[in-house]
């Protein structure tokens, strides 16, 4: 009976570190392309 | 720079993939409680690294206060990111232990009122440095809110002993089965790795947002000269 909580609790972590992550990459590739752009044109 | 990154990361992952099969697999379900007992393994760790988290963000708002150094600051706002995850993630782990445990979802009890407003003090110390256009006034701002803030985290953990209701204390080692305190300690280890990871991560992103916005300010000085 409790399991189903159990399972949604672990699921919840691993996706919430996941999509964290993910967050995070998406983020930093989007950062480094908009750096190195902008120093393309300092260049 | 880059490889020790990585080394990390590895280490993190094989970390959380170890303590997850532990505390699911390894270890025998609670006489009492049975399977959902297996959530303390990550809604305590979760906690923990949460108000650890807070507790960085305090020591580098102060040390940003006295030497006015911007590393301090961004430490502060990476690790308070973290610990806005893990304090969530603290509050959603313990809503679905208190269902089946407690009979609802959410009670406006003092640890979980103080844990909610916890939460609320750093989405706010976030927002704030989204609204702060210059980099000074978010550095100096932030360490203000990141000092005073840290006063609701021992009040989260001193709330169990304060007001006696719903959530109990924290267990004390000599309480709990060896192999309880054994899968709750390695996890504890994975969520800390896990924390040091995210946190290094965040980091180097938050030195090359700022990296970023000091070439478009510098770049938009000129335009206005011109």
């Amino acid at each position: 009976m409790t399991s189903g909580y159990m399972i949604a609790g672990y699921l919840l972590t691993w996706g919430a570190m996941a999509a964290y992550l993910w967050r995070l990459s998406v983020r930093s590739q989007h950062t480094q392309r908009a750096l190195d752009a902008e120093r393309a044109t300092l260049d | 720079m880059a490889k020790t990154q990585k080394i990390m990361g590895f280490l993190a992952l094989l970390l959380f993939i170890i303590g997850s099969v532990v505390g699911l697999f390894v270890v025998r379900a609670d006489a009492a409680m049975g399977d959902v007992q297996r959530l303390m393994y990550v809604h305590v760790p979760a906690a923990w690294l949460a108000m650890l988290a807070f507790f960085v963000v305090f020591i580098m708002s102060v040390l940003y206060l006295v030497q006015r150094n911007p590393r301090w600051d961004l430490i502060a706002a990476s690790s308070a990111e973290v610990g806005v995850l893990f304090t969530a993630l603290t509050l959603a782990l313990g809503s679905l232990w208190g269902k089946p445990t407690w009979g609802v979802w959410w009670t406006w009890e003092p640890r979980l009122t103080t844990t909610a407003v916890m939460l609320m003090i750093y989405i706010g110390y976030l927002a704030m440095r989204s609204f702060a256009d210059d980099p000074d006034k978010r550095a100096r701002w932030s360490a203000i809110v990141g000092v005073v803030g840290f006063i609701d985290v021992p009040i989260v953990y001193l709330s169990v002993y304060w007001w006696r209701t719903l959530h109990q204390p924290p267990s004390s080692p000599r309480s709990i089965a060896p192999e309880i305190l054994f899968a709750l300690l390695l996890n504890l280890l994975a969520f800390t790795v896990v924390y040091l990871y995210l946190l290094v991560r965040r980091y180097r992103l938050a030195v090359n947002e700022q990296e970023l916005e000091r070439i478009v300010a510098h770049q938009t000085r000129q335009i206005s000269h011109d």
